[in-house]
């Protein structure tokens, strides 16, 4: 069962609407207490412990906008459920003494949306070394353009960014943000080859 | 524009339907460039929902820091039992300060940190048999053996980051600072998702501890703070501490 002030967090996460970022700092502030709990229960400081917490809160966001939070506990249970875990696992992390060695590929990355066999040969092709080169194109292609791929990222749908950003229709949105996906990855292109060329 | 472009973005975003996106898959496994295509564009998707995500840490930090500073409400009543905490809380709070007013030794600090964390590094599925190899000899301490088998992949553009990075985590083992030093301004020098170049050099900085090491990392660690580069939480941690 959600509280009513979960229920209208709930309901402000799935509007929609650009006031979401309100919703997702009062999510953040509602749970706070967290912090300290980390600390208490399992002896985290409490910088690490902020920074467990913030995943959290980004993780729950994803999972209430995808539907992944179907609501069947209370949000309250389903954060602390969450956050346990993250505690849990850097403990377990810190206890096997293994070097925190950075992964190449997120771990939320939409590789893992396609099938082992498929997702293989795909992980194989993907440029380990743009991110940096893409948020710095990202400045070159517009700031529409940048608004609208940044919005979509956030968990936007194309319809909910035409109403936002005064589109026609979702499908100019979708035609508008596949052209600015299209100008971005020519800039990379370009950027590779005068690399290559040097 | 681009067709495959729509095509792929109707996979990602759930607009084809059970037949198509099996037909989706299996192209990927036949059509070499058409996999080529759909990696460019997670890859650019991926980096574009990291920034995101980091752009909303940023946000969380900043109310982190006006929450944890938000004065606490005063209590109506003081019990005997609160009393009694107080008191010993001024008596924890004097030994503390004692404590805290002998700095930590950045070296100390540093040593702590490579005992807990990069004495035994992770082997990654996937990666290339000889920096497995060169990892296998770093856990069991065969330090000449591991820089053997990194040097040579530091060339190669596939291992050259992780090859580099390892190389550098061996020079600092084997107390070859100045190598190590090179190895991780060398690696910053890469355009990675995320870079530990920085950190690794405060870290280094902070073990030889000679002349201006100190000085020198307490900058590098105040950079990799302004920029939220990797390791700026242990950063904000350090610096804090040595400070002091």
């Amino acid at each position: 069962m959600t509280s009513f002030s979960e229920n209208l967090i709930l309901r402000g996460l799935k509007s929609g609407e650009p006031s979401r970022r309100n919703f997702e700092k009062e999510l953040y502030k509602t749970f706070f207490y967290l912090i300290k709990e980390a600390e208490k229960k399992y002896g985290i400081p409490d910088e690490e412990a902020a920074s467990i917490y913030s995943d959290t809160i980004l993780a729950v966001i994803k999972n209430i906008l995808s539907g992944k939070f179907e609501g069947r506990s209370s949000l309250k249970t389903y954060i602390y459920q969450i956050f346990s875990n993250k505690c849990v696992d850097l403990l377990r992390k810190k206890t096997t003494n293994k070097g925190r060695l950075e992964d190449t590929v997120p771990y939320d990355s939409l590789v893992y949306e396609l099938p082992d066999e498929t997702r293989n040969i795909i992980q194989k092709l993907i440029a380990k070394d743009e991110r940096q080169q893409i948020i710095e194109k990202l400045e070159e292609i517009g700031n529409k353009c940048k608004e609208l791929l940044l919005l979509f990222e956030d968990g936007y749908n194309d319809k909910e960014i035409a109403g936002y950003m005064k589109y026609q229709s979702a499908d100019v949105v979708k035609t508008t943000r596949l052209r600015c996906l299209e100008k971005l990855k020519l800039k990379l292109k370009l950027t590779r080859t005068q690399h290559q060329n040097e | 524009m681009n067709n495959s472009l729509h095509y792929i973005d109707d996979y990602f975003t759930g607009a084809l339907n059970d037949d198509e996106k099996k037909a989706f898959e299996q192209r990927c496994l036949i059509d070499q460039a058409f996999a080529k295509e759909v990696a460019g564009y997670i890859s650019i998707r991926d980096g574009l929902n990291v920034h995101v995500q980091q752009q909303k840490r940023e946000e969380f930090a900043k109310l982190y820091q006006e929450l944890s500073a938000a004065p606490a409400k005063p209590t109506k009543v003081i019990s005997f039992k609160r009393i009694a905490f107080l008191a010993a809380a001024c008596v924890l709070l004097i030994i503390g300060w004692f404590a805290f007013l002998k700095s930590p030794d950045p070296q100390k600090i540093a040593n702590k940190y490579i005992a807990a964390n990069l004495t035994t590094l992770g082997l990654n599925m996937g990666e290339a048999d000889s920096l497995q190899a060169g990892i296998s000899a770093y856990n069991s301490k065969s330090y000449p053996l591991a820089e053997r088998l990194f040097m040579p992949l530091t060339n190669k553009p596939g291992t050259a980051p992780e090859a580099v990075k390892y190389l550098g985590l061996t020079h600092l083992a084997m107390k070859r600072y100045d190598e190590a030093l090179r190895n991780f301004d060398e690696l910053s020098a890469m355009p990675l998702y995320t870079n530990p170049g920085q950190f690794y050099k405060a870290l280094t900085l902070m073990v030889r501890s000679q002349g201006s090491d100190v000085q020198q990392a307490k900058e590098v660690l105040q950079r990799i703070i302004n920029k939220n580069l990797y390791g700026n939480q242990e950063a904000r941690n350090w610096l804090k501490q040595i400070k002091n």
